[in-house]
Protein backbone atom coordinates (compact mmCIF):
# COMPACT_ATOMS: atom_id res chain seq x y z
CA UNK A 1 0.00 0.00 0.00
CA UNK A 2 1.27 3.31 -1.02
CA UNK A 3 1.86 6.48 1.72
CA UNK A 4 1.66 10.01 0.60
CA UNK A 5 2.08 13.07 2.37
CA UNK A 6 0.98 16.26 -0.05
CA UNK A 7 1.91 19.67 1.43
CA UNK A 8 1.22 18.78 5.20
CA UNK A 9 2.29 21.27 7.65
CA UNK A 10 2.38 20.52 11.33
CA UNK A 11 2.07 23.11 14.15
CA UNK A 12 3.19 21.57 17.45
CA UNK A 13 3.42 23.91 20.47
CA UNK A 14 3.79 27.33 18.24
CA UNK A 15 6.72 25.54 16.59
CA UNK A 16 6.27 24.66 12.42
CA UNK A 17 7.93 21.31 12.77
CA UNK A 18 6.73 19.79 9.36
CA UNK A 19 6.42 23.00 6.65
CA UNK A 20 4.41 22.27 3.05
CA UNK A 21 5.86 18.09 3.20
CA UNK A 22 4.96 16.19 -0.24
CA UNK A 23 6.38 12.91 -0.26
CA UNK A 24 5.58 9.68 -2.16
CA UNK A 25 5.94 6.21 -0.45
CA UNK A 26 5.54 4.02 -3.12
CA UNK A 27 4.09 0.39 -2.76
CA UNK A 28 6.51 -2.44 -1.37
CA UNK A 29 9.43 -0.02 -1.63
CA UNK A 30 11.68 1.02 1.52
CA UNK A 31 11.92 4.51 1.98
CA UNK A 32 14.80 5.86 3.99
CA UNK A 33 13.51 9.03 6.01
CA UNK A 34 17.09 11.08 6.64
CA UNK A 35 17.93 14.41 8.00
CA UNK A 36 19.70 15.73 10.78
CA UNK A 37 18.26 15.66 14.55
CA UNK A 38 14.90 17.63 14.86
CA UNK A 39 14.70 18.06 11.03
CA UNK A 40 11.17 16.43 11.46
CA UNK A 41 11.76 13.08 10.70
CA UNK A 42 9.83 11.79 14.26
CA UNK A 43 7.07 14.45 13.52
CA UNK A 44 6.06 12.94 10.17
CA UNK A 45 6.15 9.23 11.37
CA UNK A 46 3.89 10.29 13.71
CA UNK A 47 1.46 11.90 11.21
CA UNK A 48 2.28 9.13 8.72
CA UNK A 49 1.15 6.54 11.44
CA UNK A 50 -1.99 8.66 11.75
CA UNK A 51 -1.53 9.67 14.96
CA UNK A 52 -1.50 13.25 14.79
CA UNK A 53 -3.50 15.23 12.60
CA UNK A 54 -1.41 17.84 10.21
CA UNK A 55 -2.77 21.12 10.60
CA UNK A 56 -2.91 21.82 6.68
CA UNK A 57 -2.39 19.00 4.38
CA UNK A 58 -3.27 15.54 4.09
CA UNK A 59 -1.79 12.19 4.52
CA UNK A 60 -3.18 9.30 2.06
CA UNK A 61 -3.04 5.12 2.80
CA UNK A 62 -3.65 4.05 -0.54
CA UNK A 63 -6.59 6.10 -1.71
CA UNK A 64 -7.89 7.06 1.30
CA UNK A 65 -6.77 9.66 3.67
CA UNK A 66 -5.26 8.28 7.48
CA UNK A 67 -7.50 10.48 9.25
CA UNK A 68 -10.45 9.28 8.37
CA UNK A 69 -9.88 5.57 9.21
CA UNK A 70 -11.42 4.39 12.13
CA UNK A 71 -8.52 4.05 14.72
CA UNK A 72 -8.78 -0.14 14.57
CA UNK A 73 -8.96 -0.20 10.68
CA UNK A 74 -5.84 1.98 10.60
CA UNK A 75 -3.92 -0.02 13.32
CA UNK A 76 -4.61 -3.17 10.89
CA UNK A 77 -2.98 -1.07 8.44
CA UNK A 78 0.02 0.75 9.81
CA UNK A 79 2.54 -0.36 12.27
CA UNK A 80 5.10 1.46 14.29
CA UNK A 81 8.12 1.36 15.88
CA UNK A 82 8.82 4.02 17.88
CA UNK A 83 12.26 5.11 19.36
CA UNK A 84 13.21 3.98 22.89
CA UNK A 85 9.89 1.81 24.29
CA UNK A 86 9.55 2.07 27.46
CA UNK A 87 7.46 0.54 30.40
CA UNK A 88 7.51 -0.23 33.94
CA UNK A 89 5.07 -3.47 33.68
CA UNK A 90 6.73 -6.72 34.33
CA UNK A 91 5.58 -7.74 30.61
CA UNK A 92 7.38 -10.87 29.18
CA UNK A 93 8.62 -10.58 25.63
CA UNK A 94 5.52 -12.41 24.01
CA UNK A 95 3.20 -10.74 25.32
CA UNK A 96 4.88 -7.35 24.35
CA UNK A 97 4.47 -9.35 21.33
CA UNK A 98 0.62 -10.18 21.70
CA UNK A 99 -0.15 -6.84 22.26
CA UNK A 100 0.03 -6.56 18.72
CA UNK A 101 -2.95 -8.38 17.92
CA UNK A 102 -5.04 -5.76 20.07
CA UNK A 103 -6.50 -4.05 17.06
CA UNK A 104 -7.69 -7.71 15.75
CA UNK A 105 -9.24 -8.58 19.36
CA UNK A 106 -12.89 -8.36 20.12
CA UNK A 107 -13.77 -5.48 22.92
CA UNK A 108 -14.51 -8.06 25.49
CA UNK A 109 -12.41 -10.55 26.76
CA UNK A 110 -12.44 -14.34 26.70
CA UNK A 111 -12.77 -14.72 22.82
CA UNK A 112 -9.48 -16.14 21.69
CA UNK A 113 -7.90 -14.49 18.74
CA UNK A 114 -8.41 -16.97 15.45
CA UNK A 115 -4.57 -16.13 14.35
CA UNK A 116 -2.95 -16.51 17.44
CA UNK A 117 0.37 -18.03 15.24
CA UNK A 118 0.75 -14.44 14.43
CA UNK A 119 2.53 -14.04 17.51
CA UNK A 120 4.58 -17.19 16.60
CA UNK A 121 5.66 -16.22 13.07
CA UNK A 122 6.02 -12.61 14.04
CA UNK A 123 8.34 -13.62 16.67
CA UNK A 124 10.63 -16.24 14.54
CA UNK A 125 10.32 -13.44 11.78
CA UNK A 126 12.03 -11.13 14.80
CA UNK A 127 14.40 -14.03 15.69
CA UNK A 128 13.25 -13.27 19.13
CA UNK A 129 11.66 -16.83 20.07
CA UNK A 130 14.13 -17.91 22.55
CA UNK A 131 13.12 -14.77 24.52
CA UNK A 132 9.73 -15.59 25.15
CA UNK A 133 9.64 -15.75 28.96
CA UNK A 134 11.92 -13.29 29.35
CA UNK A 135 11.01 -10.25 31.18
CA UNK A 136 11.25 -7.24 29.35
CA UNK A 137 13.08 -5.29 31.89
CA UNK A 138 15.56 -8.03 31.76
CA UNK A 139 16.13 -7.30 27.96
CA UNK A 140 19.20 -5.67 26.31
CA UNK A 141 18.49 -2.80 24.11
CA UNK A 142 18.98 -4.26 21.19
CA UNK A 143 16.52 -7.41 21.84
CA UNK A 144 13.94 -4.50 22.80
CA UNK A 145 13.92 -3.47 19.93
CA UNK A 146 13.88 -7.05 18.42
CA UNK A 147 10.56 -7.75 20.05
CA UNK A 148 9.00 -4.60 19.18
CA UNK A 149 9.90 -5.14 15.82
CA UNK A 150 7.93 -8.94 16.17
CA UNK A 151 4.84 -6.58 18.02
CA UNK A 152 4.89 -4.46 14.75
CA UNK A 153 4.92 -7.65 12.72
CA UNK A 154 1.72 -8.93 14.57
CA UNK A 155 -0.02 -6.02 13.29
CA UNK A 156 0.37 -8.05 10.26
CA UNK A 157 0.69 -3.97 9.16
CA UNK A 158 0.43 -3.02 5.35
CA UNK A 159 2.67 -0.16 5.80
CA UNK A 160 5.70 -0.51 8.33
CA UNK A 161 7.09 3.22 10.20
CA UNK A 162 10.20 2.63 11.76
CA UNK A 163 11.14 5.35 14.19
CA UNK A 164 15.68 4.61 14.39
CA UNK A 165 14.64 0.97 14.01
CA UNK A 166 18.32 -0.14 14.59
CA UNK A 167 19.58 2.39 17.64
CA UNK A 168 20.46 0.01 20.56
CA UNK A 169 21.73 -2.46 18.02
CA UNK A 170 25.42 -4.02 17.18
CA UNK A 171 26.44 -4.05 13.16
CA UNK A 172 25.13 -7.74 12.57
CA UNK A 173 21.83 -6.96 14.04
CA UNK A 174 21.04 -3.65 12.79
CA UNK A 175 21.92 -5.54 8.92
CA UNK A 176 19.87 -8.79 10.21
CA UNK A 177 17.07 -6.24 10.73
CA UNK A 178 16.86 -4.40 7.85
CA UNK A 179 17.42 -7.09 5.43
CA UNK A 180 14.43 -9.29 7.64
CA UNK A 181 12.26 -5.84 6.90
CA UNK A 182 13.39 -5.82 3.09
CA UNK A 183 12.82 -9.20 2.63
CA UNK A 184 9.05 -8.62 4.19
CA UNK A 185 8.09 -6.93 1.20
CA UNK A 186 6.30 -4.60 3.37
CA UNK A 187 5.80 -0.90 2.39
CA UNK A 188 8.15 0.32 4.91
CA UNK A 189 9.17 4.05 5.79
CA UNK A 190 12.24 4.63 7.70
CA UNK A 191 13.59 7.29 9.94
CA UNK A 192 17.95 6.45 10.23
CA UNK A 193 20.60 7.75 10.71
CA UNK A 194 23.58 6.03 9.30
CA UNK A 195 23.61 7.33 5.56
CA UNK A 196 25.72 3.92 4.33
CA UNK A 197 22.77 1.77 5.73
CA UNK A 198 20.15 3.85 4.31
CA UNK A 199 22.03 3.92 1.25
CA UNK A 200 22.12 -0.11 1.84
CA UNK A 201 18.65 -1.04 1.88
CA UNK A 202 16.42 1.26 0.88
CA UNK A 203 15.26 1.77 -2.41
CA UNK A 204 14.50 5.37 -2.44
CA UNK A 205 14.72 8.30 0.20
CA UNK A 206 13.42 11.51 1.54
CA UNK A 207 15.77 14.08 2.90
CA UNK A 208 14.20 16.54 5.37
CA UNK A 209 15.83 19.90 6.90
CA UNK A 210 14.23 21.94 9.72
CA UNK A 211 10.96 20.20 8.49
CA UNK A 212 11.18 21.16 4.59
CA UNK A 213 12.01 18.22 2.12
CA UNK A 214 15.44 18.97 1.02
CA UNK A 215 15.90 16.24 -1.80
CA UNK A 216 14.15 13.34 -2.01
CA UNK A 217 14.00 9.94 -5.24
CA UNK A 218 15.76 6.70 -5.43
CA UNK A 219 18.95 6.87 -3.60
CA UNK A 220 21.34 7.67 -6.44
CA UNK A 221 20.06 10.38 -7.76
CA UNK A 222 19.35 11.74 -4.21
CA UNK A 223 22.46 11.14 -2.18
CA UNK A 224 25.61 13.02 -3.08
CA UNK A 225 28.16 15.09 -1.73
CA UNK A 226 26.64 18.59 -2.24
CA UNK A 227 23.50 17.06 -0.16
CA UNK A 228 25.50 15.83 2.42
CA UNK A 229 27.09 19.20 2.49
CA UNK A 230 24.15 21.21 2.33
CA UNK A 231 21.93 19.43 4.71
CA UNK A 232 24.32 18.01 7.41
CA UNK A 233 26.96 20.66 6.72
CA UNK A 234 29.71 17.66 6.47
CA UNK A 235 32.26 16.82 3.76
CA UNK A 236 31.79 13.52 2.04
CA UNK A 237 32.39 11.11 -0.94
CA UNK A 238 29.36 9.42 -2.39
CA UNK A 239 30.26 6.88 -4.68
CA UNK A 240 29.41 3.40 -5.65
CA UNK A 241 31.69 1.03 -4.25
CA UNK A 242 33.25 -1.51 -6.66
CA UNK A 243 32.93 -4.49 -4.46
CA UNK A 244 30.39 -3.90 -2.32
CA UNK A 245 27.82 -2.55 -5.65
CA UNK A 246 26.47 0.31 -3.79
CA UNK A 247 26.53 3.45 -3.00
CA UNK A 248 28.90 4.24 -0.22
CA UNK A 249 29.35 7.33 2.16
CA UNK A 250 32.90 8.25 3.47
CA UNK A 251 32.79 11.24 5.17
CA UNK A 252 36.15 13.84 5.99
CA UNK A 253 35.48 16.46 8.58
CA UNK B 1 1.28 -17.26 31.33
CA UNK B 2 2.50 -16.46 35.03
CA UNK B 3 0.08 -18.15 37.93
CA UNK B 4 -2.63 -19.88 35.49
CA UNK B 5 -6.13 -20.25 36.37
CA UNK B 6 -5.52 -21.23 39.99
CA UNK B 7 -5.79 -17.41 41.43
CA UNK B 8 -9.45 -17.33 40.60
CA UNK B 9 -10.79 -20.43 42.74
CA UNK B 10 -8.34 -19.18 45.43
CA UNK B 11 -9.50 -16.04 46.13
CA UNK B 12 -13.31 -16.82 45.45
CA UNK B 13 -13.04 -19.63 48.07
CA UNK B 14 -10.80 -17.28 50.72
CA UNK B 15 -13.77 -14.40 50.01
CA UNK B 16 -16.64 -16.65 50.77
CA UNK B 17 -15.05 -18.04 54.06
CA UNK B 18 -13.79 -14.36 54.92
CA UNK B 19 -17.68 -13.24 54.69
CA UNK B 20 -18.86 -16.30 56.63
CA UNK B 21 -16.26 -15.88 59.23
CA UNK B 22 -17.12 -12.11 59.32
CA UNK B 23 -21.27 -12.85 59.83
CA UNK B 24 -20.02 -14.78 63.21
CA UNK B 25 -18.03 -12.77 64.41
CA UNK B 26 -18.77 -9.24 66.79
CA UNK B 27 -20.05 -8.51 70.17
CA UNK B 28 -22.45 -11.46 70.00
CA UNK B 29 -20.47 -14.48 68.41
CA UNK B 30 -22.50 -16.58 66.27
CA UNK B 31 -21.19 -20.33 64.99
CA UNK B 32 -20.44 -20.77 61.53
CA UNK B 33 -23.11 -23.52 61.03
CA UNK B 34 -25.86 -21.56 62.00
CA UNK B 35 -24.44 -18.56 60.12
CA UNK B 36 -24.91 -20.57 57.00
CA UNK B 37 -28.15 -22.11 58.53
CA UNK B 38 -29.20 -18.43 58.29
CA UNK B 39 -28.39 -17.29 54.94
CA UNK B 40 -29.37 -20.63 53.53
CA UNK B 41 -32.77 -19.96 54.64
CA UNK B 42 -33.07 -16.18 53.50
CA UNK B 43 -32.41 -18.17 50.25
CA UNK B 44 -35.72 -20.27 50.17
CA UNK B 45 -33.86 -23.31 52.25
CA UNK B 46 -36.67 -24.53 54.88
CA UNK B 47 -34.11 -24.49 58.03
CA UNK B 48 -35.43 -23.23 61.75
CA UNK B 49 -33.30 -20.13 62.67
CA UNK B 50 -34.19 -18.18 66.09
CA UNK B 51 -35.21 -14.61 65.85
CA UNK B 52 -32.54 -13.17 66.98
CA UNK B 53 -30.12 -14.67 64.62
CA UNK B 54 -31.27 -13.94 61.82
CA UNK B 55 -31.45 -10.08 63.03
CA UNK B 56 -27.85 -9.85 63.80
CA UNK B 57 -26.52 -11.92 60.89
CA UNK B 58 -28.80 -10.49 58.04
CA UNK B 59 -30.21 -7.61 59.09
CA UNK B 60 -26.86 -6.07 60.57
CA UNK B 61 -23.81 -7.92 59.85
CA UNK B 62 -24.63 -9.13 56.47
CA UNK B 63 -25.33 -5.52 54.75
CA UNK B 64 -22.09 -4.33 56.02
CA UNK B 65 -20.05 -7.47 54.62
CA UNK B 66 -21.58 -7.09 51.12
CA UNK B 67 -20.75 -3.82 51.75
CA UNK B 68 -17.17 -3.74 52.53
CA UNK B 69 -16.60 -6.22 49.93
CA UNK B 70 -18.18 -4.16 47.13
CA UNK B 71 -16.26 -1.08 48.34
CA UNK B 72 -13.35 -2.76 48.54
CA UNK B 73 -13.67 -4.43 44.80
CA UNK B 74 -14.85 -0.82 43.58
CA UNK B 75 -11.35 0.32 45.04
CA UNK B 76 -9.06 -1.89 44.05
CA UNK B 77 -10.46 -1.77 40.39
CA UNK B 78 -10.32 2.10 40.46
CA UNK B 79 -6.80 1.72 41.28
CA UNK B 80 -5.61 -0.33 38.91
CA UNK B 81 -7.39 1.13 35.97
CA UNK B 82 -5.74 4.53 37.46
CA UNK B 83 -2.35 2.98 37.39
CA UNK B 84 -2.51 1.66 33.65
CA UNK B 85 -4.47 4.71 32.36
CA UNK B 86 -1.77 7.47 33.86
CA UNK B 87 1.15 5.05 34.03
CA UNK B 88 1.71 6.14 37.28
CA UNK B 89 2.52 3.69 40.26
CA UNK B 90 1.63 5.97 42.57
CA UNK B 91 -1.77 6.68 41.57
CA UNK B 92 -4.89 5.67 43.42
CA UNK B 93 -8.70 6.10 43.38
CA UNK B 94 -8.89 9.73 45.17
CA UNK B 95 -6.20 10.49 42.81
CA UNK B 96 -8.76 12.77 40.78
CA UNK B 97 -9.32 15.29 44.06
CA UNK B 98 -11.78 13.01 45.16
CA UNK B 99 -11.12 11.96 48.95
CA UNK B 100 -10.26 15.76 49.62
CA UNK B 101 -13.51 17.31 47.52
CA UNK B 102 -15.65 14.75 49.73
CA UNK B 103 -14.04 15.90 53.39
CA UNK B 104 -14.69 19.05 52.24
CA UNK B 105 -18.22 17.84 51.66
CA UNK B 106 -18.64 16.09 55.03
CA UNK B 107 -17.30 18.69 56.82
CA UNK B 108 -19.34 20.96 55.62
CA UNK B 109 -21.99 19.04 56.75
CA UNK B 110 -20.99 17.55 60.05
CA UNK B 111 -19.65 20.72 61.24
CA UNK B 112 -21.78 23.56 59.55
CA UNK B 113 -25.11 21.95 58.93
CA UNK B 114 -25.55 22.85 55.64
CA UNK B 115 -29.04 22.71 54.17
CA UNK B 116 -30.35 23.28 50.85
CA UNK B 117 -33.35 25.60 50.14
CA UNK B 118 -36.59 22.84 49.32
CA UNK B 119 -34.60 19.83 50.61
CA UNK B 120 -33.52 20.57 54.68
CA UNK B 121 -30.67 19.21 56.26
CA UNK B 122 -28.29 17.78 53.69
CA UNK B 123 -26.54 14.13 54.76
CA UNK B 124 -23.16 13.43 55.39
CA UNK B 125 -23.20 10.90 52.08
CA UNK B 126 -24.75 13.64 50.17
CA UNK B 127 -22.56 16.41 51.01
CA UNK B 128 -19.40 13.72 50.55
CA UNK B 129 -20.39 12.97 47.07
CA UNK B 130 -21.55 16.67 46.16
CA UNK B 131 -17.96 17.34 47.18
CA UNK B 132 -16.45 14.72 45.32
CA UNK B 133 -18.02 15.67 42.17
CA UNK B 134 -17.22 19.35 42.93
CA UNK B 135 -13.75 19.02 42.93
CA UNK B 136 -13.55 16.13 40.19
CA UNK B 137 -14.66 18.90 37.59
CA UNK B 138 -12.23 21.63 39.45
CA UNK B 139 -9.48 18.83 38.58
CA UNK B 140 -10.69 18.17 34.86
CA UNK B 141 -10.99 21.63 34.17
CA UNK B 142 -7.77 22.62 35.48
CA UNK B 143 -6.12 19.33 33.87
CA UNK B 144 -7.71 19.33 30.33
CA UNK B 145 -6.08 21.28 27.66
CA UNK B 146 -7.72 23.43 24.58
CA UNK B 147 -7.70 20.82 22.37
CA UNK B 148 -9.48 18.76 25.01
CA UNK B 149 -6.04 16.29 25.50
CA UNK B 150 -5.91 15.01 29.23
CA UNK B 151 -2.41 14.39 30.08
CA UNK B 152 -1.56 12.11 32.54
CA UNK B 153 1.26 14.23 34.45
CA UNK B 154 -1.31 17.24 34.32
CA UNK B 155 -4.15 15.29 35.77
CA UNK B 156 -1.68 13.86 38.57
CA UNK B 157 -0.49 17.29 39.76
CA UNK B 158 -3.95 19.01 39.16
CA UNK B 159 -5.13 16.52 41.74
CA UNK B 160 -2.93 16.88 44.21
CA UNK B 161 -3.47 21.36 44.20
CA UNK B 162 -7.08 20.23 44.49
CA UNK B 163 -6.23 18.35 47.17
CA UNK B 164 -4.27 20.90 48.84
CA UNK B 165 -6.84 23.42 48.83
CA UNK B 166 -9.43 20.89 49.75
CA UNK B 167 -7.35 19.99 53.21
CA UNK B 168 -6.55 23.66 54.04
CA UNK B 169 -10.02 24.20 53.84
CA UNK B 170 -11.27 21.02 56.07
CA UNK B 171 -8.86 21.69 58.80
CA UNK B 172 -9.48 25.92 58.64
CA UNK B 173 -13.25 24.88 59.45
CA UNK B 174 -12.42 22.01 62.24
CA UNK B 175 -10.13 24.55 63.74
CA UNK B 176 -12.23 27.62 64.25
CA UNK B 177 -15.26 25.64 64.84
CA UNK B 178 -14.02 24.97 68.15
CA UNK B 179 -15.98 22.04 68.59
CA UNK B 180 -14.12 19.22 70.08
CA UNK B 181 -16.73 16.89 68.84
CA UNK B 182 -16.80 17.76 65.84
CA UNK B 183 -13.04 17.37 64.98
CA UNK B 184 -13.35 13.80 66.44
CA UNK B 185 -16.67 12.97 64.20
CA UNK B 186 -14.53 14.21 60.93
CA UNK B 187 -11.54 12.41 61.93
CA UNK B 188 -13.30 9.20 62.06
CA UNK B 189 -15.02 10.03 58.66
CA UNK B 190 -12.14 10.84 57.03
CA UNK B 191 -10.45 7.40 58.22
CA UNK B 192 -13.23 5.79 56.97
CA UNK B 193 -15.92 3.15 58.12
CA UNK B 194 -18.25 0.63 57.18
CA UNK B 195 -20.59 0.87 60.55
CA UNK B 196 -23.06 2.77 58.64
CA UNK B 197 -24.07 0.56 55.74
CA UNK B 198 -27.30 -0.86 55.90
CA UNK B 199 -29.10 -2.91 53.20
CA UNK B 200 -30.27 0.20 50.98
CA UNK B 201 -26.19 1.19 51.31
CA UNK B 202 -24.98 -2.33 50.72
CA UNK B 203 -27.64 -2.75 47.63
CA UNK B 204 -26.31 0.44 46.02
CA UNK B 205 -22.72 -0.31 46.72
CA UNK B 206 -23.07 -3.56 44.81
CA UNK B 207 -24.78 -1.90 42.06
CA UNK B 208 -22.54 0.88 41.66
CA UNK B 209 -19.36 -2.08 41.64
CA UNK B 210 -21.34 -4.03 39.43
CA UNK B 211 -22.09 -1.76 36.48
CA UNK B 212 -18.30 -0.35 36.56
CA UNK B 213 -16.80 -3.83 36.78
CA UNK B 214 -18.63 -4.37 33.23
CA UNK B 215 -18.30 -1.05 32.04
CA UNK B 216 -14.41 -1.07 32.62
CA UNK B 217 -14.02 -4.93 31.11
CA UNK B 218 -14.56 -3.45 27.18
CA UNK B 219 -11.89 -1.48 27.96
CA UNK B 220 -9.06 -4.74 28.84
CA UNK B 221 -7.06 -4.80 25.59
CA UNK B 222 -7.54 -0.51 25.51
CA UNK B 223 -5.71 -0.63 28.78
CA UNK B 224 -3.24 -3.19 28.08
CA UNK B 225 -2.46 -1.02 24.95
CA UNK B 226 -0.92 1.48 27.03
CA UNK B 227 1.77 -0.55 28.54
CA UNK B 228 4.34 1.87 26.69
CA UNK B 229 2.78 4.93 26.52
CA UNK B 230 -0.09 6.46 24.52
CA UNK B 231 1.34 6.93 20.90
CA UNK B 232 1.74 3.06 21.27
CA UNK B 233 -1.89 2.47 22.43
CA UNK B 234 -2.81 5.26 19.75
CA UNK B 235 -0.94 2.95 16.74
CA UNK B 236 -2.22 -0.26 18.38
CA UNK B 237 -6.09 1.40 17.62
CA UNK B 238 -6.91 3.16 21.20
CA UNK B 239 -9.10 6.00 21.11
CA UNK B 240 -6.45 7.84 23.44
CA UNK B 241 -8.71 10.62 24.23
CA UNK B 242 -11.91 9.68 24.31
CA UNK B 243 -10.14 6.01 26.50
CA UNK B 244 -9.00 8.59 29.24
CA UNK B 245 -11.89 10.59 29.37
CA UNK B 246 -14.34 7.37 29.96
CA UNK B 247 -12.23 5.76 32.62
CA UNK B 248 -11.48 8.61 34.64
CA UNK B 249 -15.00 9.65 34.53
CA UNK B 250 -15.92 6.22 35.66
CA UNK B 251 -13.12 5.67 37.44
CA UNK B 252 -14.47 8.82 39.56
CA UNK B 253 -17.92 8.42 40.31
CA UNK B 254 -17.41 5.45 41.50
CA UNK B 255 -15.05 6.56 43.76
CA UNK B 256 -17.58 9.65 45.19
CA UNK B 257 -20.27 6.92 45.05
CA UNK B 258 -17.91 4.90 47.34
CA UNK B 259 -16.92 7.41 49.57
CA UNK B 260 -19.92 8.94 49.89
CA UNK B 261 -21.27 5.78 52.21
CA UNK B 262 -18.13 4.62 53.64
CA UNK B 263 -15.92 7.98 53.28
CA UNK B 264 -12.00 7.47 52.21
CA UNK B 265 -10.30 3.80 52.89
CA UNK B 266 -6.79 4.06 52.01
CA UNK B 267 -4.35 1.86 51.06
CA UNK B 268 -6.64 -0.69 49.04
CA UNK B 269 -6.96 1.14 45.78
CA UNK B 270 -3.38 1.87 45.97
CA UNK B 271 -1.43 -1.49 46.78
CA UNK B 272 -3.92 -4.36 46.06
CA UNK B 273 -3.46 -4.12 42.42
CA UNK B 274 0.75 -3.98 42.75
CA UNK B 275 0.03 -7.38 44.38
CA UNK B 276 -1.91 -8.91 42.02
CA UNK B 277 0.46 -7.75 39.20
CA UNK B 278 3.71 -9.02 41.10
CA UNK B 279 1.76 -12.89 41.66
CA UNK B 280 -0.34 -12.66 38.48
CA UNK B 281 1.24 -10.41 35.89
CA UNK B 282 0.18 -7.35 34.40
CA UNK B 283 -2.14 -8.34 32.04
CA UNK B 284 -5.81 -6.67 32.81
CA UNK B 285 -8.02 -9.17 31.38
CA UNK B 286 -6.78 -11.34 34.34
CA UNK B 287 -5.56 -7.76 36.56
CA UNK B 288 -9.08 -5.98 37.14
CA UNK B 289 -10.83 -9.14 38.31
CA UNK B 290 -8.27 -10.27 40.23
CA UNK B 291 -7.70 -7.12 42.06
CA UNK B 292 -11.44 -6.95 42.23
CA UNK B 293 -11.50 -10.19 44.13
CA UNK B 294 -8.36 -9.53 46.31
CA UNK B 295 -9.54 -5.88 47.31
CA UNK B 296 -12.77 -7.31 48.46
CA UNK B 297 -11.04 -10.05 50.51
CA UNK B 298 -8.67 -7.42 52.17
CA UNK B 299 -11.49 -5.00 52.60
CA UNK B 300 -14.02 -8.09 54.95
CA UNK B 301 -11.51 -9.54 56.87
CA UNK B 302 -10.17 -5.19 57.68
CA UNK B 303 -13.90 -4.70 58.49
CA UNK B 304 -14.25 -7.71 60.68
CA UNK B 305 -10.85 -6.58 62.75
CA UNK B 306 -11.88 -3.43 62.91
CA UNK B 307 -15.49 -3.90 64.88
CA UNK B 308 -13.79 -6.75 66.47
CA UNK B 309 -10.26 -6.47 68.05
CA UNK B 310 -11.49 -4.18 70.76
CA UNK B 311 -14.10 -4.28 72.71
CA UNK B 312 -16.84 -1.87 72.34
CA UNK B 313 -14.94 0.46 69.70
CA UNK B 314 -13.82 0.40 66.60
CA UNK B 315 -10.45 0.86 64.74
CA UNK B 316 -11.16 3.42 61.52
CA UNK B 317 -10.74 0.57 58.83
CA UNK B 318 -7.73 2.86 57.19
CA UNK B 319 -5.38 2.00 60.07
CA UNK B 320 -6.29 -1.35 59.95
CA UNK B 321 -6.04 -1.59 55.98
CA UNK B 322 -2.49 -0.21 55.80
CA UNK B 323 -1.70 -2.74 58.65
CA UNK B 324 -2.72 -6.08 56.78
CA UNK B 325 -1.47 -4.56 53.39
CA UNK B 326 1.81 -3.07 53.85
CA UNK B 327 3.95 -5.86 55.49
CA UNK B 328 2.13 -8.05 52.67
CA UNK B 329 3.17 -5.70 50.21
CA UNK B 330 6.75 -4.99 51.90
CA UNK B 331 7.79 -8.87 51.30
CA UNK B 332 6.14 -9.28 47.94
CA UNK B 333 8.63 -6.67 46.70
CA UNK B 334 11.68 -7.54 48.39
CA UNK B 335 10.20 -11.21 46.57
CA UNK B 336 10.51 -9.08 43.48
CA UNK B 337 13.63 -7.40 44.00
CA UNK B 338 16.03 -10.63 44.49
CA UNK B 339 14.60 -12.40 41.18
CA UNK B 340 15.46 -9.27 39.13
Amino acid sequence: MRVGAQDVTWIRGGQTVLDSVTAEMPEGAVTGLIGPNGSGKTSLLLLLAGLHRPAHGRVLLGEREVATLPARERARLVALLEQQAATSLPLTARQVVELGRIPYRGRWPGAADPAASVVDEAMAAAHVQELAERGWNTLSGGERQRVQLARSLAQQPSVLLLDEPTNHLDLGHQLDLLRTVRRLGVTTVAALHDLDLAAAYCDRLVVLDEGRVAASGPVEEVLDSGLVARVYGVTAEVERHRSAGRVTVVWHR
Amino acid sequence: MRAGWAPYPLLALALAAAMLLALGVGSVRIDPTVVAEVVARRFGAGLDVSVFDDRIVWQLRMPRVLGAAATGAGLALCGAVLQSLTRNDLAEPYLLGISGGAAVGAVSVLVLGVSVAGVGAVGVGAGAFAGALGALVLVLGLAAGRTGALPPARVVLAGAAVGQICAAYTSFIVIMSGDHDAARRVLNWTLGSLAGVRWTGAVTLLAIVAVAFVLIMAYTSALDAFAFGESAAGSLGVNVRATRWTLLLVTALVTAGLVSFTGAIGFVGLVVPHLVRLVCGPTHRRLLPLSALAGAFLLVVADTLARSLVDGQEIPIGVLTAVVGAPVFAWLLRREGRST
